[in-house]
């Protein structure tokens, strides 16, 4: 889908760093928008306050409410897709090289 | 600066999904609910189906077939497995959200009833996931074996993120040019990206 939005929007995106946060995927704020991605998916109650106050410089209070409201859905939908072993169809195999991420054996 | 105030939309959600825990569900009473979120959030099971919520809150990507085979021979069935994954992942989206505005997670609520689960079963099959789905299995029908389920979790999925529908304010998936709160569909997208990733989901 991000694939999908770029092109549509005719924006240049770099996937490598979805996988990768030391690059830069040209999405505006890309690296503040990971590590508060980062921070909230993985409990670090240490990095998240200052991630969350990055967030809230770039992006607004209501732009970063949106961005963890974000993550918390795909907290949701990760869990439903990986609790009835919905993987990802073999069309999409090819994403899991752009972005730089293997994808595991039992997918494949 | 610091913890950031929930939105009013967001508020109001929270308090829906608190009073679908709080009410009997299509399997499970509302106490039975209620326990199975208890249990996905401190590690406390006694039952099939509170082990499961645990492991669906912390690890999910280590699931596998062959653990839910074993959770069906304990006696869970596959619907009330499917009941299972969506409380507790809606469960888990809702802490989420709380955790990271700065916020700790809401307290559950009481029982409100002790009506007993409707037990509406309706035609589904195995088509491409491990629970049966009314058509092929794909996000949007994951849950869709147990209806109530299913609704709340696009309920949930409108107000954090998209209406997988034609929504008339254009949050909706089909919009490729939306921008919520000022956040682009790319934006949300490479955050989505990066939360699957970051929680293992390769989907």
């Amino acid at each position: 889908m991000l694939r999908a939005s770029a092109d549509a929007n005719g924006e240049a995106i770099d996937l490598r760093g979805v996988g990768d946060a030391s690059i830069d995927s040209h999405v505006p704020h890309g690296r503040v928008l990971s590590a508060i991605a980062e921070a909230a998916v993985l409990r670090d109650g240490d990095e998240l306050p200052a991630a969350r106050d990055r967030a809230v410089a770039a992006l607004g209070e209501d732009g970063t409410r949106r961005v963890i409201a974000v993550i918390a859905n795909f907290e949701m939908m990760n869990r439903l897709l990986d609790a009835v072993g919905i993987g990802p169809p073999a069309s999409r195999h090819a994403i899991g090289d752009a972005i730089g991420v293997a994808l595991p054996v039992r997918f494949r | 600066m610091g913890s950031i105030a929930l939105s009013a939309d967001l508020d109001a959600l929270h308090d829906r999904e608190w009073d679908r825990l709080a009410r009997a569900g299509t399997w499970f009473s509302a106490a039975e609910r209620l326990a199975i979120a208890h249990a996905a959030r401190d590690a406390t099971v006694t039952t099939p189906a509170q082990a499961a919520a645990h492991r669906i809150y912390e690890q999910p990507a280590a699931i596998r077939r062959e653990w839910l085979a074993d959770l069906e021979a304990d006696g869970l069935t596959l619907s009330e497995y499917v009941e299972v994954v969506g409380v507790v992942a809606r469960l888990r989206a809702l802490d989420t959200l709380l955790f990271g505005a700065g916020h700790p997670p809401r307290r559950l609520p009481a029982a409100a009833t002790d009506a007993p689960p409707t037990r509406l079963a309706v035609d589904a099959t195995i088509d491409g996931a491990w629970v049966p789905t009314v058509g092929v299995a794909f996000p949007p029908t994951v849950l869709s074996s147990v209806p109530a389920e299913n609704e709340a979790m696009h309920d949930a999925h409108a107000a954090l993120y998209l209406s997988a529908t034609p929504d008339a304010d254009g949050f909706s998936m089909g919009n490729m040019g939306v921008v919520r709160d000022g956040i682009t569909r790319s934006q949300m997208e490479f955050v989505a990206a990066r939360t699957s990733l970051l929680n293992d989901c390769f989907y």
